[in-house]
């Protein structure tokens, strides 16, 4: 158990007790990460702003009942936060790619390295990054969330695994695949703004 | 090594992440002879540096979403019984249908004293028409009616209308819309504190905010039990010092934020 870990702990058993103080700190402690969390998977602000609240209420009923001996706290708040995202995205944005997508849709890895080159450093620094939450919110959300957990909030494979519900395996597999289509989608991107540049694939000769 | 095995390290390559210190130098040497691979290395660390770039991002949610949550806090532990009264509540089922039988026998005595008997065809015509009897007036009008009758319990002071008023009026409307299976909490404003104090705010914002359900009890509303585990939506009028003035009930938890700047006029 982290340090941070024991102290926001402390906070909810204080909590717990009814200590408004306790809440109220927990609450800033981690409002942000939540909020950061929902609008990146949700790449709605008003979903986040609900999901923050909708969070912190599940906290009140079940800060009594949380147990650091079955998980961390982390995993249990940024649990909390999954489902609520996952439950309004599905009711407000029917057509969002919230489900799976079949592997076999997916361009083949090694198809679309065929085309290599630099095009990130072509893009302005805050562009880059529209350009990147952009290309985050259109990837399946089993992808997102790991780029978002993994990537945007530096968790580790573990910890990620442990608010998605997988192996260290699987988070690992899905970040690789989720950072090449990252790099397609910003591939994308950069060709649409220049048409004339021609990309000319190298070749392997390993 | 060849590029089938670089392609599986390149994600720990170019997120730092390699501990293996061998493998990492045998997987530089790769990308240092194949063009291809060195460039899909390139591709990840710029990928990696405008993810960190990102992860940079501070962005915090507003800030009356915490004045909100801390209200939510606060109702919920003012709902909560005592420690200890556990084997109380235990009982207060059964003392609350005793009390609500006695209540109902009274009143039909009272009511049979008082009233005097009606030809029950009074009620077949006006059943048959629908203009001498209308039980089934709209149940938010009803819930208003019963809030205003609540409202005007906790205080009389009339110096809350201008208040209330431009907070409904920013809230859309005086009478809240209801959606999904809970119109029982749909409410006017119903004061928390004292009238003088809504009179004399300048401004205030109106935060949307969930609560449990159980929370409209408190205000002495119906409270669907079926209900209990879905939270309820409401209004919270929040004065410049960010004290909550006024609450109303929306039974809408689809509903958005509302954050409006309200300008009473004194």
């Amino acid at each position: 158990m982290t340090p941070e870990n024991a102290s926001d702990i402390e906070l909810l058993r204080r909590a717990a007790a009814g200590d408004a103080s306790a809440f109220a700190a927990l609450y800033r402690g981690w409002q942000g990460r939540i909020y950061r969390f929902a609008l990146r998977t949700s790449s709605s602000a008003s979903i986040a702003e609900d999901v923050v609240q909708e969070v912190f209420l599940a906290l009140m009923d079940g800060m009594a009942r949380f147990d650091p001996a079955l998980g961390s706290f982390s995993g249990y708040i940024y649990g909390i936060a999954r489902n609520h995202v996952l439950r309004r995205t599905i009711r407000e944005q029917p057509g969002a790619q919230v489900l799976d997508e079949p592997e076999e849709n997916e361009p083949d890895l090694q198809e679309m390295n065929g085309n290599p080159s630099d095009p990130l450093s072509d893009l302005a620094r805050r562009e880059m990054v529209e350009t990147l939450h952009g290309a985050i919110a259109s990837l399946p959300m089993r992808y997102r969330e790991v780029v978002v957990l993994c990537e945007l909030h530096e968790m580790k494979y573990a910890e990620a695994g442990g608010v998605l519900g997988c192996s260290e395996g699987t988070i690992r597999s899905r970040l690789h695949r989720a950072r090449s289509l990252l790099l397609q989608k910003m591939h994308e991107k950069v060709k649409a703004n220049s048409p004339e540049r021609k990309i000319q694939p190298a070749r392997c000769v390993s | 090594m060849k590029c089938q095995d670089f392609e599986t390290l390149i994600m720990d390559l170019a997120r730092n992440a390699m501990g293996d210190g061998a493998l990492r130098a045998r997987a530089m040497e790769h990308a240092g002879s194949c063009r291809r691979c060195a460039r899909r290395l390139n591709d990840e660390q710029a990928l990696t540096e405008v993810l960190r770039r990102a992860a940079e991002d501070r962005a915090e949610s507003p800030s009356h979403l915490e004045t909100a949550v801390l209200f939510a806090f606060r109702e919920r532990q003012g709902n909560r019984p005592p420690a200890g009264s556990r084997r109380r509540l235990l009982w207060a089922p059964a003392w609350g249908i005793a009390a609500a039988l006695a209540v109902t026998v009274l009143g039909t005595v009272l009511f049979r004293i008082l009233v005097p008997s009606q030809p029950a065809g009074v009620l077949v015509e006006g059943k048959a028409t629908g203009e001498v009897l209308q039980p089934d007036v709209s149940r938010a009008d009803g819930q208003t009616a019963t809030a205003s009758a609540v409202s005007a319990n906790r205080t009389n002071d009339e110096a809350a209308t201008a208040g209330l008023a431009a907070a409904r009026r920013a809230g859309g409307g005086s009478k809240p819309q209801t959606d999904g299976p809970s119109p029982e909490v749909s409410t006017d404003f119903i004061p928390l504190t004292s009238g003088a104090e809504i009179a004399s705010m300048e401004s205030g914002q109106l935060v949307r905010v969930l609560l449990p359900r159980n929370a409209v009890a408190a205000y002495g509303l119906p409270f669907n039990r079926d209900l209990a585990d879905r939270p309820v939506a409401a209004q919270v009028l929040i004065g410049q010092d960010g004290m909550a003035r006024a609450i109303r009930f929306l039974g809408d938890q689809n509903g958005r934020t509302v954050q409006t700047n309200l300008s009473t006029t004194k």
